[in-house]
């Protein structure tokens, strides 16, 4: 009896003694590579699936930066999704004074940590590098909705508390944007989740729910096919691929506070200021060039560059509207 | 599509992830040469996603897990040869049955896709949860308390509703759920390695096929499967249009509809042949299915087709309502390439069946490391973190348990997968309705979905009682 436990004990030893190192290795390769100029290698983190806005947009200016010449490496996409930008968080933090990890980050990264208790990563942990734009929000309807503007729906939903506006978890932008205008406006409506912008449209489509808020490109093909129409953009400036859509300034819907969806880029923590130049330089090249110009155009960005200390601080102004807006909204 | 079996074949490295990291260096490519590409391995990890569920118990891919039921005992009955035969001759028949409807039915197919809202999701899963009790084996009660254990899983995680955490114990790789090929691979391959080890069955543990003959399914093989088949078919294809619900739920539904109508359900988890043909089929016309939200709507329907989605607007593509007539020369030539892709894989798969088969042959104190060894490193590749391989640990001691009280853990794994799906879907329902659920009954989708859902349960509880205590008596003779 002692000797088969033996050997059993053996079998499981060996598999051991071959398993771990084996996945031990895939743990740090690649974090080496530093120095001057640029890294072999740049991995760029999204919080998002493969496929979700985040993620393409990632993949897009990557491929505008090797198109354009500004990089000549293979820049991967490592997507980590769990716990909605804190997985990406701690996966960064744990690539402390890399020079090749970098990520794309949204209002999300600042958010997500402020409702979540307990030792978590925050964006203070990292290195900022640069804004790159905003995407002012849209509000889209099904094509044949009675409401023109925002303040067709707003009116409606006094009268009608059942109206829905759908969109993604309760602290993304979107419903936040939703939470603050029903302060405002002291109206209420109703708020319906889905995990995907997919899932969101074709609850618009069906009539489920009657009004979306959302990115500029997330509406452009259902738009030009027809099936749906944006009726309102947020804040004070038209946006060329809506001209018809009105602002909300010009509604008079002029709320204090107003989430803004930004896209930037922060590094690992203590990243070397020789890489941090380095990829200041190749993402200024980035929105000054052709391939940008036209990926904003069709895609609603606004082109906003600020690094150093300029993007400091506006981190920080964000940092503060946010913390402000969840203290508000008791989240 | 070489590219893609071999995906397949090696656990963990799921058809999305390995779209993911190509999708580089297809953008380099012609639009339509990369779209091909990337069809091709999606197609290809599907078709080889079987071959280790069948000959080791690892599902590959979260869609194997039900291959696993009667693939796996085939093999411990020396017919792992028919058993992967099988698997790719079924695939081939509704792979090509998805490109069928893909090439003719997508517009009309494509309104389906879009009224598929929460109530009708949530009663599709009433009637999925109905099928669940079938797989629940000899015992209805260990049947429930698997599947218990299966929701009570799923609801780990961050909430979407408010953001809340849900059994994580702080930790951040729960934030997003249970890693599902963790929960599979530890309840199905470890599990069946700890009691293979603790019985010390192990001297030859598989009857080894000597003749060539029973290399490939008999005539027999294929009586049995035509109908599990043509069943499967088509209920993979609708199942792959309905965003979200995936290629699992559709092997899933079409096993436990295969044993509802089987006239010899009880060989179904004992190595029933159509238990294997019918969800490769499921699983492969599913991808037909799942194109169509895609290539009409713009919308996504799984991760595979949401990284397709990612290189039709890297190459400049617009995906929505009107790829069709837009891009043509784009979306016909991926259809075209799509049945030329099944005939390549059928010619690919079979012949490697009796090479594949060969691997039973290694001796079990190699073969057992190499099962646990390809599990935690399957494990670990899918989002390279430790923290999984503990679960698989975890979960292969739970399967242990499992088997040794004799709880069937299929139940527990399809509860897991539903679970999500139904409790959002039912409190969007709520939402909608005002907390009214007569929203199940007045939408009439719905309300066909629990009509079939409550004639199945009644099937269950009268007609089949009888046969259901023959069944049990047979089995415990």
């Amino acid at each position: 009896m002692r000797h088969t436990y033996a050997r059993r004990a053996g079998t499981i030893a060996a598999v051991l003694a071959v398993a771990i190192p084996l996945v031990a290795c895939g743990e740090d390769g690649g974090s080496e590579a530093s120095g001057s100029g640029e890294p072999n290698e740049t991995e760029v983190v999204t919080h998002n699936e493969a496929g979700g806005g985040s993620d393409l947009f990632t993949r897009a200016i990557i491929e505008i930066m090797k198109d354009e010449d500004i990089i000549s490496g293979n820049w991967p996409v490592a997507n980590v999704p769990e716990g909605d930008s804190i997985g990406a968080m701690a996966y960064l933090v744990e690539r402390q004074g890399s020079s090749d990890a970098i990520a794309q980050i949204t209002p999300t990264w600042l958010v997500t940590p402020m409702t979540v208790d307990g030792e978590i990563p925050t964006l203070e942990d990292l290195t900022p590098i640069a804004e790159l734009a905003t995407e002012p929000m849209v509000v889209a309807v099904r094509a044949d909705s009675p409401y023109e503007n925002l303040q067709d729906f707003i009116d409606a939903a006094e009268s009608d508390p059942n109206l829905v506006q759908v969109g993604g978890s309760t602290t993304a932008t979107d419903s936040l944007t939703g939470t603050v205008l029903k302060q405002e406006t002291g109206v209420d409506w109703k708020f319906l989740s889905f995990e995907d912008s997919g899932s969101r449209i074709t609850a618009v489509l069906r009539g489920d729910a009657d009004v979306m808020f959302g990115s500029p490109g997330d509406f452009t093909e259902q738009v030009r096919a027809g099936d749906m129409k944006v009726i309102t953009v947020f804040g004070a400036e038209k946006i060329p691929l809506y001209e018809d859509a009105v602002t909300t300034d010009e509604l008079g819907i002029t709320p204090e506070v107003l989430p803004e969806q930004f896209r930037a880029i922060v590094g690992a923590p203590d990243m070397p200021q020789e890489a941090v130049d380095f990829y200041e330089q190749a993402f200024q090249e980035l929105v000054e060039s052709d391939g940008w110009a036209s990926y904003a155009e069709e895609n609603g960005a606004v082109t906003e560059y600020r690094d150093g200390e300029d993007f400091e601080v506006f981190l920080g102004e964000q940092r503060e509207l946010y913390t402000t807006l969840i203290e508000q909204l008791g989240l | 599509m070489v590219v893609g079996t071999f995906v397949g074949i090696l656990p963990g490295l799921a058809p999305s992830g390995t779209l993911a990291i190509l999708l580089p260096l297809a953008v380099n490519l012609e639009p339509s040469t990369a779209l091909i590409m990337m069809a091709g391995i999606y197609y290809g990890a599907k078709y080889g996603g079987s071959t280790t569920a069948i000959l080791l118990n690892i599902p590959g891919e979260s869609a194997s897990v039900v291959t696993c039921l009667d693939g796996y005992e085939l093999s411990k009955q020396g017919r792992a040869g028919p058993a992967l035969g099988m698997a790719a001759i079924a695939s081939f028949i509704a792979g090509t049955v998805g490109v069928v409807g893909v090439t003719f039915l997508a517009p009309v197919v494509a309104g389906f896709a879009v009224r598929m809202g929460p109530p009708e999701y949530a009663a599709l899963m009433a009637f999925a949860f109905v099928l669940v009790v079938m797989l629940a084996g000899d015992s209805l009660l260990k049947g429930f308390i698997s599947m218990a254990l299966g929701l009570l899983l799923s609801t780990v995680g961050i909430d979407l509703f408010s953001g809340q955490q849900r059994y994580t114990f702080g930790a951040i790789e729960l934030f997003g759920g249970i890693e599902f090929i963790a929960l599979s691979i530890g309840l199905f391959a470890v599990a069946e390695v700890l009691v293979n080890v603790e019985q010390r069955l192990g001297h030859q543990l598989f009857t080894v096929p000597s003749k060539l003959r029973e290399l490939l399914p008999n005539a027999d093989d294929f009586r049995r499967s035509r109908v599990a088949i043509a069943q499967s078919s088509v209920v993979g294809f609708f199942i792959g249009v309905i965003p979200g619900a995936g290629s699992t739920v559709a092997s899933f539904i079409s096993y436990t509809i295969a044993k509802r109508f089987s006239k010899t359900p009880e060989r179904f988890g004992h190595g029933a042949i159509e238990g294997v043909a019918a969800p490769e089929a499921a699983n492969n016309s599913e991808t037909g299915g799942a194109l169509i939200p895609l290539f009409t709507l713009g919308i996504p329907g799984s991760s595979s087709t949401a990284i397709m989605l990612g290189a039709l607007v890297l190459f400049g593509l617009n995906p929505g309502p009107l790829l069709f007539t837009e891009n043509p020369e784009v979306v016909w030539p991926i259809i075209a390439s799509m049945y030329l892709g099944n005939v390549a894989l059928l010619v690919l798969n079979l012949p490697m069946v009796p090479l594949l088969a060969k691997i039973l042959l290694i001796p079990y104190w190699v073969l057992y490391p190499g099962i646990l060894v390809i599990s935690i490193v399957g494990v670990y590749s899918v989002r390279s973190s430790f923290f999984d391989v503990w679960l698989l640990a975890a979960f292969g001691i739970l399967g242990y348990v499992m088997k040794k009280t004799d709880i069937p853990a299929a139940p527990l794994l399809l509860a897991f997968v539903l679970g999500r799906i139904a409790e959002n879907a039912i409190r969007q329902s709520m939402v909608l309705s005002n907390n009214d659920p007569t929203i199940f009954l007045t939408r009439p989708i719905a309300a066909v979905f629990l009509g079939m859902a409550v004639l199945l349960l009644l099937s269950l509880g009268i007609g089949n009682a009888q046969g259901v205590r023959r069944e049990v008596m047979e089995v415990e003779d």
